[in-house]
């Protein structure tokens, strides 16, 4: 067991007037995970430290963070014995890290995110192509952890003009979905999809691989005819 | 305070909750669903990555819906209520089909059309469906796609913490609003409850925060009867290390050999055919007792080998795991995992019909939350067959009894006192901090309630599970805010557990015999003549008494009382 140190950015809207940065000490093991820090600060030192978390184990997405100005989910990320912890970037801070989802999860309501279709076939289970549903497939694996929101620059300077690649990956799950029958490159538009300057970001801070950027590019190719 | 009527009440966002929603609106009711945490980040639904049992047109030649009932009844001791099985192996497969309805999308055979099939323990045959290793949370997606479509209106972050009744049915529930602090008076002419079960009642669980058993106790209270509570079910390998990840599920029987800290390959004494492919409570005993004899390793576990693999087999057919073993620095090629058994899965819960009725009329309770089709033990993929069943079941009957009656008054007086505990906590200045209570409620049931009982053991523990009770009255918090306080809602849910923590270990007490997930080791064997039965418990004023009653035995009995 060795010493570790983490700064945390600190704020509570019903007390401070200012964020501020406070360091701790905790017992650094080499393979523990952010959350065991803050879970560690939590129980011991401060039981005021407001974090979100759920399932321990990167399923829920209630426990990103900036682990050292990267977004990351806590559960999944190893600590490091000098860390400095921040709350997701283009998300209302609720307290500390803990910060306010449901903003985004409202403007997903309007994309009609189920399966849009006429009638079943009679015969099921029906055929399905294998290709389609490769790309459903992975675009489905998205835990809305919303790391790709927080570090996509459109957002930051478009914050009502794009969506961002978390809806973006939500709606496309129903645009690759051979079954589906609705044009959604309407909404895609709407949603401002073609403000997405293919950067990258977004697929380095995805805890489950899915690199949004190529799928807004898949997307985009599917009802604008880009390559 | 906000009031709010309806006519379905559903309590629960998990698949279970979310079944129940989606069927219930389809009868032309209003429906409500009120739920702990966000919808799809909260819950055990989101977590399970296996399959979903179920025999249908797709089935591999051989299998059929009988066998599903033979292989489940079986696994289950014959402690399952057989009506209730039939019932999952006969409408289980239509419901497989109306998830990919709704937008599911199962992975499929190179054909593109049929199941892809996975076999698990307890199955004859494979029969149970999935998508790569997030079934669980393909379900929700497609269940929730259609909870937006029809426009079901969800209150979450709402933790209920009351139900509401009057002399001959259930009326209402109450809760505290999580984000405003605010209590919550909820109207309804039928209830669904679906609260899943209670995994951190165990030092080591594979079951998210939320899992604290509100539901059982919230029933209870409402005057309905648990049932078997005494059948938890524990997965043998779970995380030890780090602590964030402890009880998570670590390994799989198949890809290990398991070691004590001598190097003995401990399951020759316990299993010499089998091995570590005994039945998942054998090799969990195992571990259990190789560690409180004093053959652990440094965690409190043993350890679980995979270096006898071609290197890269164990990154290939488990890549989620992988990664997370080079995270907490284990190369499985040349290290080994340490491993101890965990709470993965409650068979008891509330006693219902085949309707998932409770025995207070307009009461429904659904998925984990209820009792009887496990028996005394769950095979794999049959609880999310499970949440399908009894929430389209209850669905449709709470909707079609609410359409039939009218909306009862309830006394606002009722709701006040429900959350008053909230405001005391908030208010108290010194006391034992809530993680404090559940730390110590959790480790006590570790080491006398959990793998192997005694009737030494279950005595220890209701003594000081009394002491436990008590403290709950003096818990303190050190955040006093109304809005978003975990810590609130970890002191609130104590309550929930300490009511549960007792039912289990009453009716652990009582069954003085070994069955399915239950093991005394004062009475090691199984006593059909004894106890082909179940135990119930009601509350009556402060007590909780506790009954006998029959198991249904419609179809098929036990061969010659050997298990
Ligand atoms: C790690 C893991 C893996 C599993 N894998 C499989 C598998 O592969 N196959 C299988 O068949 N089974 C599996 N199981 C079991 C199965 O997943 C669960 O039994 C099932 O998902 C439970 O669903 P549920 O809807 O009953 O409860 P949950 O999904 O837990 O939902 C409960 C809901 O109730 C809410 N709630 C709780 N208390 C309150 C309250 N007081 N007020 C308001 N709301 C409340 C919660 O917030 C949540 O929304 C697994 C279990 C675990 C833990
Ligand atoms: S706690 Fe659920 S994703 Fe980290």
């Amino acid at each position: 067991m060795q010493d570790g140190k983490v700064t945390i950015l600190r704020f509570n809207p019903e007390v401070d007037s200012q964020p501020h940065y406070e360091t701790y000490d905790f017992p650094f093991v080499q393979g523990m995970s952010v959350l065991d820090v803050v879970l560690y600060i939590y129980e011991n030192i401060d039981g005021t430290l407001s974090f979100s978390y759920c399932c321990r184990n990167s399923h829920c997405g209630l426990c990103g963070a900036k682990i050292n100005g990267k977004p990351g989910l806590m559960c999944r990320e190893s600590a490091a014995r000098e860390m400095v912890l921040e709350p997701l970037d283009n998300f209302t801070v609720i307290r500390d890290l803990m910060v306010d989802r449901q903003e985004y999860d409202k403007r997903k309501d309007s994309l009609r995110l189920f399966l849009e279709r006429g009638e079943v076939p009679a015969k099921q289970p029906e055929k399905v192509d294998t290709e389609d549903q490769e790309n459903f497939k992975v675009v489905s694996r998205c835990v809305e952890c919303y790391n790709c929101v927080s570090i996509c620059p459109v957002t930051r300077v478009k914050k009502h003009e794009f969506l961002g690649p978390a809806g973006l990956m939500q709606m496309a799950r129903h645009a690759f979905d051979p079954r589906d029958e609705l044009n959604r490159g309407v909404v895609a538009r709407s949603s401002g999809i073609l403000n997405c300057i293919n950067c990258g970001k977004c697929n380095q801070v995805c805890p489950h691989k899915i690199e949004p950027a190529k799928n807004i590019k898949l997307l985009r190719s599917k009802y604008f005819g880009e390559v | 305070m906000h009031h709010f009527a309806t006519d379905v009440l559903v309590i629960g966002g998990g698949g279970a909750g979310a079944m129940a929603a989606y069927e219930a609106s389809k009868h032309g009711v209003k429906v409500t669903m009120v739920l702990k945490g966000f919808p799809e980040r909260c819950g055990i639904t989101i977590m399970a990555p296996g399959a979903i049992a179920g025999v249908g047109s797709w089935h591999e030649p051989g299998d059929s819906r009988d066998l599903h009932f033979l292989d489940t009844v079986r696994g289950g001791s014959f402690l399952n209520e057989q009506r209730l099985v039939r019932i999952l192996v006969e409408e289980a497969p239509d419901l497989i089909l109306e998830l990919e309805r709704i937008g599911a999308l199962w992975q499929r055979k190179a054909d593109g059309e049929s199941y892809a099939l996975r076999i698990d323990g307890g199955h004859s045959y494979p029969r149970c469906t999935f998508l790569e290793d997030r079934t669980g949370r393909e379900m929700m997606r497609a269940l929730f796609g259609e909870v937006k479509k029809r426009n079901i209106n969800i209150l979450s972050n709402t933790m209920i913490l009351k139900l509401l009744k009057d002399e001959s049915r259930v009326t209402g529930a109450v809760g505290l609003n999580l984000e405003t602090g605010e209590t919550v008076l909820l109207r309804a002419k039928t209830v669904i409850l679906t609260c899943g079960g209670a995994g951190n009642l165990y030092l080591n669980t594979s079951n998210p925060t939320g899992a604290t058993g509100d539901g059982y106790a919230l029933a209870l209270d409402a005057g309905a009867e648990l049932m078997d509570m005494e059948f938890v079910q524990f997965y043998p390998l779970g995380f030890l290390f780090p602590n964030s990840l402890r009880g998570n599920l670590g390994a799989l029987l198949y890809y290990v050999h398991l070691f004590n800290n001598k190097g003995e390959r401990f399951m020759e004494k316990y299993d010499p055919e089998r091995l570590e492919l005994s039945t998942r409570d054998r090799v969990a005993r195992a571990i259990y007792t190789e560690v409180k004899e004093g053959r652990g390793g440094p965690h409190g576990g043993v350890f679980a080998d995979m270096t006898y693999h071609e290197p890269g087999f164990i990154a290939k057919m488990q890549p989620a795991l992988y990664e997370t073993y080079q995270k907490i620095g284990i190369t499985p090629e040349k290290d080994r995992l340490e491993v101890a058994p965990t709470c993965h899965f409650f068979m008891g819960g509330v006693r219902v019909d085949e309707n998932w009725q409770s025995s207070v009329p307009g009461l429904f309770v659904t998925g984990e939350n209820a009792a009887g089709v496990h028996g005394a033990n769950r095979l794999s993929q049959n609880a999310l067959a499970e949440l399908l069943v009894s929430g389209a079941r209850a669905g449709k009957a709470a909707a079609k009894l609410a359409a039939e009656i009218g909306q009862a008054p309830v006394d606002p007086r009722e709701a006040k006192t429900a959350t008053e505990l909230a405001g005391q906590m908030l208010s108290r200045e010194d006391g034992i901090r809530p993680v404090t209570l559940r730390n110590r409620l959790r480790r006590l049931m570790w080491e006398k309630v959990a793998v192997i009982r005694s009737e030494a053991s279950l005595r220890g523990a209701l003594v000081e599970l009394e002491v436990l009770k008590s403290q709950l009255e003096s818990q303190a918090l050190s955040l006093k805010s109304r809005h978003y306080n975990q810590e609130l809602v970890e002191g609130l849910e104590n309550y929930f557990l300490a009511t549960v923590a007792q039912c289990v270990t009453k009716a652990a007490l009582l069954r003085t015999e070994s069955r399915g997930a239950h093991y005394r080791e004062d009475y090691p064997a199984a006593d059909n003549k004894r106890w082909l039965k179940h135990l119930t418990i009601r509350q009556k004023a402060d007590d909780l008494t506790v009954q006998e009653i029959p198991v249904d035995l419609a179809e098929i009995k036990p061969e010659g009382g050997a298990l």
